[in-house]
Formats: C-alpha cells, structure tokens, sequence
C-alpha cells in the first residue's frame, strides 16, 4: 500500500525531501515506516528512537496501524515557542 | 483576522490583543517568545523555524478549546512566526481576553506551555561559525 510520508527538520533534511511516497505492506504500522527508512537513509537510526508520528494530522503511537494513502508525519521533538 | 495563525512577517502583539477584545473582558494578558542570542553557552546568530503547517494549525486550535474549557476566559490568539526569525524579535504571540486578570493569566501561560510541548513547529539555531543544529524544547528531551 502506499503511503505518504511527511518529513520535517532534521529528518527531512536526512531524507534529502519533505514529502515522500512509501510502498509498504498492508498492515504495516509506524514502527515499519521509520524501520524502513532506517535501512534506506543514512543517519535515520540515529533519530529514530525520539521520532514522533502523526497519521493524518492526529499524534499516532508506534503501533498504530498505516493505512492506504494515509498522511503519516514523522518529526523529531518539537521546538516551537 | 485568524485567532490561530502562522506567519512570516513579524509579530505585533498589539493585533493580537486587537482581536481579542471583548467589550465583557477587564482584562488582556499578553505572551510574545523573543528569540535569544545564545543557547548552552554558544552564541546564536539567527533562529529558524518550521512547521507541519496544518496539522500545527489544529494543534493551536485544540490548545484555544482547552484554555476555553479550564479557564474563564473569552478569548484567546496564538500566532507563530516561521522563516527567520532575527534575534530580539518575537517567534510566538499569544492574547487572552478574560472578565478578570487571574484567569488570563494562567490561560496566557497555560497556552506557552502546551505549545512547546505538542505542536509540530520545529526550531534550527544558526550559530556564528555558520553550524546549524535543530533545538527541541527542553521539555520534550528523553531521560
């Protein structure tokens, strides 16, 4: 299934691009996303433990479940203010 | 004029305050962030910011409803500045209109807190040497 993947601050300047379309099993969950990732951008892992996640713009645990063209965010902590 | 809203010009308290009022209220209590020329003992140069805009937008939405719901208030305006944001100048603007002080007080900083710990806006700090490094808010680092 696909699904969209919006990176912001250091994550997206790992990716290299804010937005991204991912290719992933049906009922993948967060958690495969960003392992996912982890195995295609260098420096991912290193982030992925303080990772936050949203699935259409409402915050998503690790476990959650992705479905398809959902809009899943990935963020480092905030730091807005 | 939008209560929630995220910019690139400056901020300006007084628009804030401007959309708050309330011919009820004896009271506006004001917040303006202002960026700082240093962060750990290294001197910054400039700050920037960024956000998942719209979800940011419906975070500062939802953080208006709950200061609605615990505080007795009237009002309340959220503004955040993105891009660059020089230092001195201000990164975050809130305005609460209440019958009295107590409660915009506490909604004003109620506000301030829960925005630094929920909404996705993200700050990168320029140093002198030209680095850069993405700061999160002392509140959401782990251990």
């Amino acid at each position: 299934m696909k699904v969209r993947l919006f990176a912001f601050a250091g994550l997206r300047e790992l990716l290299g691009q804010e937005n991204l379309v991912l290719d992933l099993p049906v009922s993948a969950k967060v958690e495969d996303a960003i392992e996912f990732l982890t195995h295609g951008y260098e420096g991912v892992r290193a982030l992925a433990p303080s990772l936050r996640a949203a699935i259409n713009q409402e915050y998503a645990e690790r476990d959650q479940l992705l479905f398809e063209n959902c809009e899943l965010a990935l963020f480092p902590p905030v730091g807005g203010g | 004029m939008k209560l929630f809203r995220l910019t690139h010009e400056p901020l300006e308290l007084e628009v804030l305050t401007g959309l708050v009022a309330n011919p009820e209220a004896g009271a506006i209590a004001s917040f303006l962030g202002v960026t700082r020329n240093h962060n750990l003992g290294q001197g910054v140069r400039f700050l920037e910011y960024e956000a998942y805009e719209p979800m940011a937008l419906k975070e500062m939405a939802r953080i208006g409803r709950e200061a609605q719901e615990r505080f007795e208030i009237k009002n309340i305006a959220i503004w955040h500045r993105l891009g660059v944001v020089e230092i001195g100048q201000g990164s975050i603007a809130i305005a609460v209109s209440a019958g009295h002080r107590q409660a915009a007080f506490r909604a004003c900083e109620f506000a301030i807190d829960r925005l630094k710990e929920q909404v996705p806006i993200f700050k990168k700090e320029h140093f002198a040497d030209d680095s850069t490094r993405w700061v999160p808010n002392r509140t959401n680092l782990q251990g």
